[in-house]
């Protein structure tokens, strides 16, 4: 998974109908528009990339490198290079379903129950949280709340609430850069209404055509000083790529 | 004094059925404090000494790893134990100090990950022969290998039961690094033991194989650190100096002043006196009835003696060794008697279903035979209840027959 996967899950919110305020204010788009467009810059048939992953837990920080392979939502493989300990350490996700391979133990493991919540080697990225992103399209109605200068260029900020309460962010408040449309920031809430994530996406580049975010950092609210730093260093779109990747070969192999 | 001596066997030997009565009343009561005593000291002694052998006479572990146990601060380590074990072990009562890994994971044995949790624990071979291994039979299989081609691991009978493992199956310890990343251990498991509940709850490793889990390569969590002698006040002194050598960088705790101890000791305690007080108490009545019947029989004859001078000083020590003697000879037979079922249970103990151990769980060292265990102690202790018993019964009726009037006396009897 990189971060570009990642992404995907974080802003696929389906349309809630709001064509009434939008008529009364010419130029704030609606809800559907800003989501149309964020689909436009993040979503692929297919990408390969290459990701650092910092992760600081307040007191130390790693460093992890990973190759990440996609396809769609459904379909991403992931292989950790380094550090020493993790490298050979593969993920792949298929329809929603999820396993790890350890080279150490030669094993591997389907992800599910409480493992899910667990933050991925350490991160404030949760194996929920990439698990989600399967259907994540139909799990929110979302409603533009108005316009805000951060950095002092114009977002639009959206409240997202989740169709069901079961999924992991009942609640989302996203800003959608006006000019990238992309998610800079969201805070991603609780059934309580407690703040749980906090997800901020920079570094904005034109890549094949989409405006693709290289830096995006994440903090667990809930685990004091944390947060995760995930870079892009390469991404490729609309690549050619064999089913055999997304196997259980590979899982084991690699390659 | 020696009349009064005479006086107080001969009164004592006067009704011999009032008396053999006093004196079984002092032996059952003597008998029952030995056996549960005896008992209460086996249990309690037994679920206090597996505790302390599994968790530590001593503990040593970072300030913020104390504060914060509760959460399992994996990160909070003793990153490096070569050093800390020396300077421990330099330090005076000292006998042995342990590096030690604990750490939460969950047992799968097939692909799927289960919901089996277990203690994971990782020490060095001294600690395991030492402290363990005593402690622990064999249900199937033997110790881990030294210099295994594959990881291995020994689990405790409860958690073999739980997922039906054998020795044989390769099975998953799936834990968490202190950085937070998975940590899985694929391994065979060459052993199954059992010993107490905590014995029980747990899966055993190499130190190095937990180093590697939870990534503290030259580290531990704790460190065990056992003193040459095993009494409280010992464990507390050592725990004392070493923390003063260590500084406050680290946290020293003798094992009573953990939270738990803290808590359970005290009412262990009063168990035990509660019981003896029970027993002490129906003694007493038992004894205060016959000496009062006494009393009230010879109030006549004390009467004649209190005319012929003796004084109420004197009435009262004849009652008081007649209550002496029949407290010796109830307490010295009672001790004699209650030592058979005491021994009785000292040797096979009463033994409990597995279903009962397993719901305690690894905060206490319960094992399924609980077995008594008699000590000279105890003995002498119910000995003196018995005499002590008699004594406090006959005070009353003593002062009875002291305040006893020569014409009162007349005038009431014959």
């Amino acid at each position: 998974m990189t971060y570009f996967f990642l992404l995907t899950l974080l802003t696929p919110i389906s349309f809630a109908d709001e064509t009434a305020q939008a008529t009364e204010q010419s130029t704030q788009p609606t809800a559907a528009e800003l989501l149309a467009a964020l689909d436009g810059n993040l979503q692929s048939d297919s990408q390969e990339s290459t990701v650092q992953m910092t992760v600081n837990d307040g007191r130390r920080s790693r460093t992890f490198s990973m190759k990440s392979i996609a396809r769609g939502r459904t379909h991403s493989a992931i292989e950790y290079q380094t550090p020493k300990r993790e490298k050979g350490t593969r993920m792949l996700k298929v329809d929603g379903q999820m396993w790890l391979y350890f080279p150490r133990a030669e094993r591997v493991q389907k992800i599910s129950g409480h493992m899910m919540r667990q933050g991925m080697m350490g991160s404030d990225v949760s194996y929920e949280d990439m698990m989600t992103s399967a259907d994540f399209d139909d799990m929110y109605d979302a409603k533009v709340l108005g316009e805000e200068m951060i950095d002092a260029r114009k977002h639009w900020k959206l409240e997202a609430t989740a169709k069901d309460s079961s999924v992991s962010y009942p609640k989302r408040i996203i800003w959608i850069d006006d000019e990238y449309r992309i998610p800079t920031k969201q805070e991603l809430y609780a059934l309580s209404g407690l703040l749980l994530k906090t997800w901020a996406m920079s570094e904005i580049k034109q890549i094949d055509g989409k405006n693709v975010p290289m830096k995006m950092v994440i903090s667990d609210e809930l685990k004091k000083g944390s947060s995760t730093t995930i870079v892009t260093e390469s991404i490729t779109f609309d690549i050619p790529l064999q089913d055999q990747i997304f196997s259980r070969r590979w899982l084991e192999r690699g390659n | 004094m020696s009349s009064v001596i005479r006086l107080a066997f001969r009164n004592a030997l006067r009704n011999k059925k009032r008396t053999g009565l006093t004196a079984a009343t002092v032996l059952i009561g003597t008998a029952f404090t030995v056996v549960i005593l005896s008992f209460l000291n086996g249990v309690m002694g037994g679920m206090t000494r597996d505790w302390v052998d599994a968790f530590g006479p001593v503990r040593i572990v970072t300030t913020e790893y104390a504060e914060r146990e509760i959460l399992a601060p994996l990160h909070a380590n003793l990153p490096e134990t070569t050093p800390l074990i020396e300077t421990i072990s330099s330090i005076e009562g000292v006998a042995h100090t342990a590096p030690m890994i604990k750490t939460g994971v969950i047992v799968s044995v097939g692909e799927e990950l289960g919901e089996d949790p277990a203690i994971l624990t990782g020490s060095s071979k001294e600690w395991y022969q030492k402290y363990l291994l005593p402690k622990s039979s064999f249900i199937d299989g033997a110790w881990l290998q030294a210099d295994a081609k594959k990881e291995q691991v020994v689990l405790g009978g409860r958690i073999a039961r739980n997922l039906s493992a054998k020795v044989g199956d390769s099975i998953l310890l799936m834990g968490k690094t202190q950085y937070g990343s998975m940590a899985p251990i694929s391994a065979d498991v060459v052993g199954i033991i059992t010993g107490n509940s905590v014995i029980d709850s747990r899966a055993y490793v190499t130190l190095e194989t937990a180093r590697w889990m939870v990534d503290i390569p030259d580290g531990a969590l704790e460190l065990l650190v056992y003193p040459a002698s095993n009494t409280r006040s010992e464990a507390r002194s050592v725990s004392t100096a070493v923390q003063q050598k260590i500084g406050d960088e680290y946290a020293s705790t003798a094992w009573m002043d953990t939270d738990m101890w803290k808590q359970q000791l005290p009412l262990m305690d009063s168990i035990q006196y509660i019981l003896s007080m029970l027993v002490v108490f129906v003694m007493s009545l038992a004894i205060f009835n016959t000496m009062t019947m006494s009393v009230l029989e010879r109030t006549g004859e004390i009467g004649v003696m209190r005319a012929m001078g003796q004084t109420r000083m004197t009435a009262v020590i004849s009652f008081l060794i007649e209550a002496v003697i029949i407290g010796v000879v109830g307490g010295i037979l009672g001790a004699v008697i209650g030592s058979i079922p005491a021994l009785y249970l000292e040797q096979n103990g009463i033994v409990l279903g597995q279903d009962m151990i397993d719901d305690v769980g690894d905060q206490f060292a319960m094992t399924t035979q609980m077995n008594g265990d008699l000590t000279p102690d105890i003995l002498a202790t119910a000995v003196f209840c018995g005499i002590l018993t008699a004594i406090i019964g006959a005070i009353l009726p003593a002062m009875r027959a002291a305040r006893i009037q020569p014409y009162e006396a007349m005038r009431t009897e014959r």
